[in-house]
């Protein structure tokens, strides 16, 4: 294939391979996502943005959104917090917070949903200590965010920490040799390498997080208008049989993600040949 | 500024770093700390930066006590092997970084920083690449970069760690010589580390030979190369061809290769080391009546305007010897690869039986 | 790099490090456990006997046995055509396999149901062949499908882009076919990576909630999967038997753990070997 080819090779099973990929991309991946595509194409521009801007749908925007960035917050302070810990200091346990750290990634989101539930109910073990101080938890925003913030932590701590490992002790020396304050070699010397890092995967939290359904679920009390999030509304818009609200819906949530998915991307691969070199 | 060192002593659990160390330096000078890796040097020098604390001794600037003081305020440029530039900062920024670091009160404007850095860079030859980021630079270019950052904020010590150590040859061999040009300009206290022999010899006004944790002799290069104080000091600087013999009063002997010298440094059953540098020798096609070492010609090099000779004794024990002549001594041999030659001896240092240097000899 | 803490302030990071881990970690999985044993072993093995709890292990299992051999290939494939060949859009296949990570899954169901369905073209043919794609096996199959592949590829690319292909070439120069030089050269510097890939991908299948629930249908002893069940058996208030099939759940995710950390360390063995391997041919 000359035409797509840049460089002759020796190792055959080209076509075979790229065609396979392309068939498998395109069966599971592309079609279904154009197929959406093309429902909501189907749909008047003034169904479209009747579903859109109802004002369920958007009571639901303001709740994800929100929960979402309260969420990646929480995560970029937290997920720093591990991945410096972890990468700097050695200290017993260390091992077993670095594997407990993808605790997230391995739990059926399900399993996340409930126990976290329960663990901020009312009467939970942690709930409980909020009630004392007079905050609810379990269905409330809040406990949108908590759950949110649990199933996203593993992005940050995995973002940063190659890149605390990678530096080297005699930056921070050279900082010193010029003068610089421990606190000024945080932030204008560690910190400032760390950036890219920590704001990609912040915002790969935020994107899981926009998406994330089992786990907020159990906790949110899904009451529309104040803890109903924009996943469980496309889910409830199907159950009605609303295909076309469902689709409309859904779309939103499919363009933000993937919007945010080439987006950092983008923002990466600039910033790698700049620091990096190549 | 002068640097005094006193009896700085530095243990990393057993191992013993730095051992009664006692250093000066003079204002204005620049020393290279010489030796193999192991001998304390780097340590050393970290201990006078302040990025390492001595567990016993002191350091002085200028006859003021820093030992204890933080590395940020003893006001010294520092040159890392690696470079160790900010990778997210572009050049400039990364040359002002020292500037920006000073305290409100005593910064200075804006545009006098910008100055600053237009001066430096134009004094390190990369003022066309201030935008750039270091990873887009080479390894001779990065390390310029961190000596102008070293030098933003007019230390009155710059220490280098090995600064061309991780450079390819050519690179390493221009570098030394813009050093000793730079210093030549900006006469600041430097004290650099290195393990390369030409460069401590070709760069330093001093050289501080070290091993093992302990200062061998501190000496200008030439009395270092020519009046070593001690058998490290010899061994470490340049090659030794070991010529192993027995003496008898009045010649050193080993197989049928004899010399005829005077000295008292033999031991007791009459065995005596001599060493011969490569270039305090002659050859020629003949023996002479108080030089006989027959040598067969082995491979030749030629490096510039010298010819180093390997050569193989002849009917004697001894390792293979290396003499360098010049090019037109050379030529003016007229031998061939395989020919037999004799070596004339015009300086030898003889080894006393306790390992240590004894005096002097000429063969006569 | 690990340096031991000197200054108090290092340890109050530390000890507000494990704070966080014991409150967002932690405590919910031991809860799990609590919880579900609340009643005494006996209500466990009773719940774990239950028809519905049988049947929903079994369609996980089944699920998980067919979706992870699919990915495992495909998974492959994509990597080594990305890796082993230099064409025009290469980049652009790598970037679509992340497409699924980034997705919601309640989305990603959506999808399936409007393309797959049984009022679409496709949902339509299979229909008339008597085989029903959503709302039974085969949609949450694919559904699972979708949301696991980007798994093995995403080990795989970058391992492979550093081992380099020599080893290959060495291999077809002296005669061997593709297949041969993939089975024999290939796959044994990859290994530890693919057994890594098969490990993420199952614990993922095995627990993907959102998108299944959307195509399943929810039809009790028929369509329900282990989380479903999960879901499920919350609503009926029946909160011990939720906790014992999440505590299965949860089990498995914990021996998820320990293999991902065994097999991480192998295959940052193979990388740094692989790199050892390259930098070597650079220098003379």
């Amino acid at each position: 294939m000359p035409l797509l080819r840049t460089q002759h090779s020796v190792l055959p099973g080209f076509t075979l391979s790229f065609a396979l990929s392309v068939l498998f991309i395109c069966l599971v991946i592309l079609v279904p996502l154009s197929g959406l595509a093309i429902h909501v194409s189907q749909m008047s521009w003034a169904q479209y943005w009747g579903v859109i801007t109802d004002p369920r749908s958007l009571a639901s925007f303001r709740v994800t959104l929100l929960a979402a960035a309260g969420a990646s917050g929480i995560n970029a302070v937290v997920g720093l917090l591990l991945a410096w810990v972890i990468t700097r200091y050695r200290f017993p346990g260390r091992r077993l917070m670095d594997a407990l750290v993808d605790l997230p990634f391995a739990l059926p989101t399900a399993v996340a949903g409930l126990t976290l539930s329960a663990l901020f109910a009312a009467n939970g073990w942690l709930g409980q200590w909020f009630e004392a101080i007079g905050i609810s938890v379990a269905y409330t925003p809040l406990g949108i965010m908590i759950a949110m913030s649990f199933t996203s932590l593993p992005f940050v701590v995995r973002a940063v920490q190659p890149v605390l490992e990678d530096l080297t002790p005699d930056v921070e020396e050279a900082a010193a040799t010029l003068g610089a304050t421990p606190m000024a070699t945080f932030t204008r010397v560690i910190l400032a390498q760390l950036m890219p890092a920590l704001l990609t995967g912040t915002a790969l939290a935020f994107t899981r997080s926009l998406g994330e359904y089992g786990a907020v679920i159990f906790i949110a009390g899904n009451m529309p208008f104040e803890t109903e999030i924009l996943s469980l509304l496309v889910n409830i818009r199907l159950d009605e049989f609303d295909y076309a609200a469902a689709s409309a819906l859904a779309s939103v949530i499919l363009i933000a993600s993937l919007v945010l998915l080439f987006g950092i991307q983008l923002v990466q691969s600039r910033l790698t040949r700049r620091w990096k070199g190549h | 500024m002068s640097i005094r060192v006193e009896q700085i002593q530095k243990r990393f659990g057993d191992f013993t770093a730095l051992d009664d160390i006692n250093l000066d330096v003079q204002e204005g000078q620049l020393v290279g700390l010489l030796g193999p890796s192991g001998s304390g040097k780097t340590t050393l020098l970290r201990i006078i930066a302040g990025l390492e604390k001595a567990d016993q001794g002191k350091v002085l600037f200028h006859g003021k006590d820093v030992t204890n003081l933080d590395v940020r305020k003893r006001k010294v440029g520092f040159v890392f092997q690696q470079y160790a530039l900010f990778r997210h900062l572009t050049v400039a920024d990364n040359v002002t970084f020292g500037l920006r670091m000073l305290p409100r009160k005593e910064r200075p404007a804006r545009s006098a920083i910008r100055q600053r850095v237009n001066e430096l860079l134009d004094l390190v030859q990369l003022g066309h690449l201030a935008g750039r980021y270091p990873a887009q630079l080479s390894g001779g270019q990065k390390q310029r970069v961190a000596l102008a950052r070293a030098l933003a904020l007019k230390p009155d010590v710059l220490l280098l760690d090995e600064p061309f150590g991780a450079l390819d040859a050519k690179v390493r061999k221009e570098l030394r010589r813009w050093l000793r040009h730079l210093h030549e300009q900006i006469s600041v206290t430097s004290i650099f580390v290195t393990h390369d022999q030409e460069e401590a010899m070709e760069v330093s006004d001093q050289v501080v030979v070290m091993s093992q944790g302990r200062i061998e002799q501190m000496a200008s290069p030439l009395t270092v190369y020519e009046q070593p104080a001690s058998r490290f000091v010899f061994d470490f600087l340049g090659h030794i061809n070991a010529l192993k013999g027995h003496y008898d009063g009045r010649s050193w002997q080993a197989g049928n290769a004899q010399l005829r010298l005077t000295t008292e440094g033999a031991c007791p059953d009459g065995e005596l080391t001599l060493y011969l540098r490569p270039h305090e020798a002659d050859l020629s096609k003949t023996p002479s009546d108080s030089a006989n070492l027959p040598v067969k010609l082995g491979a030749r090099s030629v490096f510039g305007g010298t010819v180093t000779l390997e050569l193989e004794a002849l009917g004697w024990p001894a390792e293979v010897m290396e003499v360098e002549l010049s090019r037109d001594a050379w030529q003016a041999l007229n031998a061939q690869p395989g020919d037999t030659l004799f070596v004339h001896p015009r300086q030898l240092q003889t080894v006393t039986c306790d390992g240590n240097l004894g005096p002097r000899v000429t063969p006569a | 790099m690990h340096e031991r803490p000197r200054h108090w302030n290092q340890w109050l990071l530390i000890m507000a490090a494990f704070a966080a881990v014991a409150i967002l970690l932690v405590m919910p999985l031991a809860l799990i456990f609590t919880e579900a044993f609340s009643q005494g072993w006996a209500m466990v093995q009773q719940n774990l006997t239950n028809p519905d709890m049988l049947g929903a292990i079994k369609l996980t299992l089944i699920v998980a046995l067919i979706t992870v051999p699919v990915n495992l290939l495909f998974g492959i494939l994509l990597a080594w055509c990305v890796t082993r060949y230099e064409f025009r859009g290469r980049k652009l296949l790598s970037t679509l396999i992340d497409i699924p990570f980034a997705m919601s899954p309640v989305v990603a169901g959506l999808c399936y149901l409007v393309v797959y369905g049984a009022q679409s073209v496709v949902g339509n043919w299979f229909s008339g062949m008597g085989v029903q794609l959503m709302f039974a096996l085969p949609g949450m199959v694919m559904v699972t499908v979708f949301v696991t592949c980007p798994y093995v590829a995403r080990v795989l690319i970058p391992l492979m882009e550093s081992q380099g292909q020599h080893e290959e070439e060495a291999a077809i120069i002296l005669g061997a076919s593709g297949w041969q030089a993939f089975w024999y050269v290939t796959l044994p510097k990859i290994r530890w990576a693919l057994l890594y890939g098969v490990v993420l991908t199952n614990a993922r299948a095995v627990g993907e909630f959102g998108a299944v629930s959307v195509v399943s249908g929810l039809i009790r002893g028929q369509t329900l999967t282990l989380p479903l069940l999960v879901q499920m058996w919350n609503q009926d208030y029946n909160t011990v038997g939720a906790f014992t099939a999440a505590g299965l759940l949860a089990a498995m995710a914990l021996v998820t753990l320990l293999l991902k950390t065994v097999l991480e360390w192998a295959t940052q063995h193979n990388t740094d070997n692989a790199t050892e391997q390259k930098t070597e041919q650079d220098t003379p």
